[in-house]
């Protein structure tokens, strides 16, 4: 079958200053999807598409790779709104294998997704989207191994999942399948999820880390489960609260074995993971990562780390073994010099010196941390509700003309807010994005939220 | 260091203060250098030489005001959350600022507050002394602060000290916050009316303090009632509203007058007693006989009188000077100059004076004829020329001429206390000043010219005003 640019409907060849590739690629849609799927009458129109591909400085190939993607997504009966890919391929630029990633997935019903938030390894794909039924924006996580590995990691991703939706310092998860059966995971999207990078700022914000993550540990350790991978990049901020995220590796006490924890993370794994000992008290490996991520918050290292030295991915068998190595020596021979007190803030000092004991046994429960924290720290702890949640007293309307007066009477000048009120804003603004505004709301909330960024 | 959730102080005025969760930090406050430089410094000054009970420190006061702060703002909190969404109302870490903020309202104050104002830095090079606190004199919020308020902002920027590196210790760039909440700035905007108005903080806590120490009967007001009428309402800017702190109108008339009523009573029988007055313009003519005598006037004080000598001479203070001031520094100063009489019989005999209470007396003239007087161009010359007989030393420092002024309300946007209107929906919020029942209050300005002289020289001093 002969196609030429004829057979571009004059809307889309917008496509054509792109490139050959693109053009030729595009040629090759309307030559042969169109009249293969459409009638002639009903020509997709793909000009949204090349408006986004031209204003995102997307290159020959790559365009051309995704109409390819796309043409081969919908000779398979995918089909896929124009709009939204658009949409995607101005999240992604230049990217096509990630806009692909957006088209091949099928979300469960009332889910469209937005962006590709990461792809973490070769598990899980992460993706950004809107639940409608919620009207809130959402993390939806689609698990990419099969059968049997993809039934081990659900069964652990949701062991807290029925736990979840009582407690505010646990992400809040879901479990949906698409119209194939497919599973996913969906989790109530954070403002902010934290990285080594991230600094408390004084002790007033990693008391608050430091006992929002107490309590969800506490409420876990009730229930018998095993966090097992507490770190900086594992916890989120909703508001002004902290939330634990990532139950990957989350087990029953009695199935925290050696073998469960090579996953876990080496900056904040326990001492007692390192030297094979029996696990008499699981809780107490997150006991004492919640102590190293709060002493990283406040010291800028992990306790047993050097603030220069870099951790070898887990890809990277041989290098970390090398690296487990060198922990386990100063584990064994070099404690003192390693796990100091020295430059940690005088109120965190009593609660983190119980936190980061070597022995498991005399390390600190979550039950008394708490009872501790509370004691030591309450100059610090914040004890509101979670920041964001409205009181149901005034419309969404209501908040957002509050915040713009609220904005302007500080003049725009944000840096007179604290930094954890401006994150609550913020993330209440987030939230407030997903009801069903018209567009000059809409374009209210992207000045605010463009002001308080 | 172990501590409890709630910490609880023991006060003569309010009595049990209780500070619970993040307020506690207010204790913490308290012990840092900055803070218990204010316990060696007088609250009112020289008052004690009248009222003996009005010995009480500043500390103290500075605490109470950090009390009624939390009560205050924990009713604001709770008003707030009728007209705001969660994310926008006050929440406990404001209080928290606002406690810390009252607490640290007077941390500026030179010993012997006014008597110091009066003479040594009453006209002061604002360039020199923003460089020597480490603050940029070109910024704005300094540029109208009197001296006390711009050393309460570079205290509480000094890096290195202990106040400031413990609210950075507790939350990065909390320190910078309480500054601005000082100076009237807060991303709340109507949370700093509480700590400055008519009807403030810092009024509420030192009127029942003063009242209560010196023993007049006249300062007493209603304040659980106050608290409970504190409010929010509208206030209209032109085409613009915005939100402020207020009371209640329908509840509050009766104690906003009562208030504005007893500081009006202690201005005139305690702060600006005849007595009161005189004995603090002798400090200063004492520290101006000193500046005028320079570096010629050799004085071998204590390490700790140092930083008052070297700002005497006039040179300028870093913070790790100035939180030497004090009321004891300044009498130990005073009690060394009045065994001076060698080397300035001026100083020294205005020194001898001052410790033994031995003060001068006002002349008895109507202020209006005095203020008349005091108009022509050599009064001055006049009047040391008639007192010059009676004097040991300089005719210039024995004569002490006073002007008082008070005005009972405020018209100053920034300052001026509202009452709301809470029976409309708009809650209009409008000066009090303005409200039929408060307008007389308005008017009442007191401003009045007094002179005092050795006792010797009184009747003299009389007859000259009256005679010219």
């Amino acid at each position: 079958m002969s196609t030429s640019i004829t057979d571009i409907p004059a809307k889309a060849r917008n496509l054509t200053t792109l490139g050959d590739k693109t053009t030729k690629a595009t040629v090759q849609f309307y030559g042969i999807s169109q009249k293969t799927l459409f009638n002639d009458e009903e020509k997709v129109d793909l000009s949204p598409l090349g408006e986004a591909l031209i204003a995102t400085n997307w290159s020959d190939t790559q365009a051309a790779k995704l109409i390819d993607a796309y043409h081969e997504l919908t000779l398979a009966g995918r089909v896929t709104n124009i709009k939204l890919l658009a949409r995607w391929a101005q999240f992604h630029p230049d990217d096509a294998d990630t806009v692909r990633d957006c088209m091949s997935v099928e979300p469960p019903d009332g889910i469209e997704v937005l962006q590709v938030l990461s792809r973490r390894g070769s598990q899980k794909l992460v993706f950004l989207a809107t639940w409608r039924f919620r009207q809130q924006e959402v993390v939806l996580k689609q698990i990419l191994a099969k059968g049997e590995h993809a039934e081990r990691i659900f069964s652990r991703e949701l062991q807290p999942h029925p736990l979840s939706m009582v407690h505010p310092n646990i992400i809040e998860t879901h479990f949906l399948q698409n119209r194939k059966g497919e599973k996913f995971l969906v989790e109530r999207r954070l403002t902010e999820v934290l990285d080594d990078n991230w600094d408390a700022g004084g002790v007033h914000e990693a008391a608050n880390l430091l006992f929002d993550m107490a309590k969800a540990l506490k409420f876990l350790h009730e229930h018998h489960l095993i966090h097992g991978d507490v770190k900086p990049d594992n916890i989120g901020r909703r508001g002004s609260n902290y939330v634990l995220l990532d139950f990957g590796i989350c087990r029953d006490r009695e199935l925290f074995t050696h073998e469960a924890t090579p996953t876990g993370s080496l900056r904040t794994r326990a001492p007692e993971l390192f030297i094979e000992e029996e696990y008499v008290e699981p809780e107490k490996v997150d006991v004492w990562a919640l102590g190293a991520t709060v002493y990283k918050s406040v010291t800028g290292r992990f306790p047993l780390v050097k603030v220069e030295e870099s951790i070898p991915r887990i890809s990277n068998a041989a290098e970390r073994k090398t690296f487990e190595a060198v922990l386990k020596e100063r584990v064994q021979k070099d404690w003192c010099n390693w796990v100091t007190l020295g430059g940690v803030p005088q109120p965190l000092k009593e609660v983190l010196n119980q936190m980061l004991t070597r022995d498991p046994k005399s390390r600190i429960s979550t039950s008394d941390l708490i009872r501790t924290a509370e004691h030591e720290l309450s100059a610090f702890l914040r004890s509101t509700s979670p920041a964001g949640d409205s009181n149901g007293r005034f419309s969404p309307l209501d908040e957002i003309g509050q915040i713009e007066s609220y904005l302007t009477a500080l003049a725009n000048n944000v840096s007179l807010i604290p930094q954890y009120k401006r994150q609550s804003i913020y993330h209440r603004i987030r939230e407030l994005e997903t009801k069903s505004f018209g567009e000059n709301e809409k374009e209210r909330i992207s000045r605010l939220a463009a002001v308080l960024q | 260091m172990s501590r409890n959730k709630i910490q609880r102080i023991q006060d003569s005025v309010h009595g049990l203060m209780e500070f619970s969760g993040m307020e506690t930090v207010v204790v913490d406050v308290l012990r840092t250098p900055e803070l218990q430089r204010l316990r060696k410094i007088r609250q009112l000054g020289l008052v004690h030489l009248v009222f003996p009970g009005g010995e009480h420190s500043r500390l103290v006061h500075s605490l109470g005001a950090s009390h009624l702060a939390v009560r205050f703002g924990r009713h604001i909190k709770e008003a707030a959350r009728e007209f705001f969404a969660p994310v926008l109302c006050p929440d406990e870490t404001v209080i928290r600022d606002l406690a810390v903020a009252a607490l640290c309202h007077d941390l500026g104050h030179g010993p012997l507050s006014h008597a110091w104002e009066r003479e040594m830095v009453r006209s002061f090079d604002r360039t020199a002394w923003s460089e020597a606190l480490g603050l940029n004199p070109n910024e704005p919020a300094l540029k109208d602060l009197k001296w006390h308020e711009l050393v309460t902002q570079g205290l509480l920027a000094w890096e290195d000290g202990q106040l400031h590196q413990l609210l950075e210790q507790h939350e990065k760039g909390s320190s910078t916050r309480i500054r601005g909440l000082l100076s009237g700035q807060y991303d709340i905007h109507y949370i700093p009316r509480l700590l400055s108005s008519d009807v403030d903080v810092d009024r509420a806590d030192f009127l029942k303090r003063d009242t209560h120490q010196t023993g007049v009967a006249y300062g007493r007001y209603d304040l659980d009632w106050l608290i409970s009428t504190c409010t929010l309402g509208k206030c209209r800017h032109g085409d613009n509203t915005s939100w402020v702190v207020g009371f209640d109108r329908r509840k509050a008339i009766r104690v906003i007058e009562q208030f504005v009523i007893a500081r009006q009573a202690l201005y005139e029988t305690v702060y600006q007693h005849k007595t009161v007055r005189c004995a603090e313009g002798m400090v200063a003519n004492l520290l101006r006989r000193l500046k005028h005598l320079g570096g010629n006037f050799k004085m071998d004080v204590a390490g700790f009188v140092k930083p008052l000598v070297k700002i005497i001479h006039g040179e300028v203070l870093g913070p790790h000077e100035l939180i030497q001031l004090d009321d004891f520094a300044l009498f130990v100063l005073i009690d060394n100059v009045a065994h001076m009489t060698k080397q300035d019989p001026t100083a020294a005999d205005l020194a001898q004076r001052i410790i033994s209470r031995d003060l001068f007396k006002i002349v008895p003239v109507r202020p209006r004829q005095l203020d008349l007087f005091l108009d022509k161009p050599d009064a001055r010359q006049i009047l040391y020329k008639a007192i010059k007989p009676f004097c040991v030393g300089e005719p210039e420092y024995y004569l002490v001429e006073d002007t008082v002024e008070f005005n009972m309300m405020s018209k100053d946007d920034s300052t001026k206390v509202y009452l709301i209107d809470v029976e409309n929906s708009e809650r209009q919020a409008i000066p009090a000043h303005e409200d039929d029942a408060l307008r007389q209050y308005e008017q009442i300005k007191n401003f009045s010219k007094r002179i005092y002289t050795i006792p010797g020289a009184v009747e003299v001093v009389r007859k000259v005003v009256e005679q010219a």
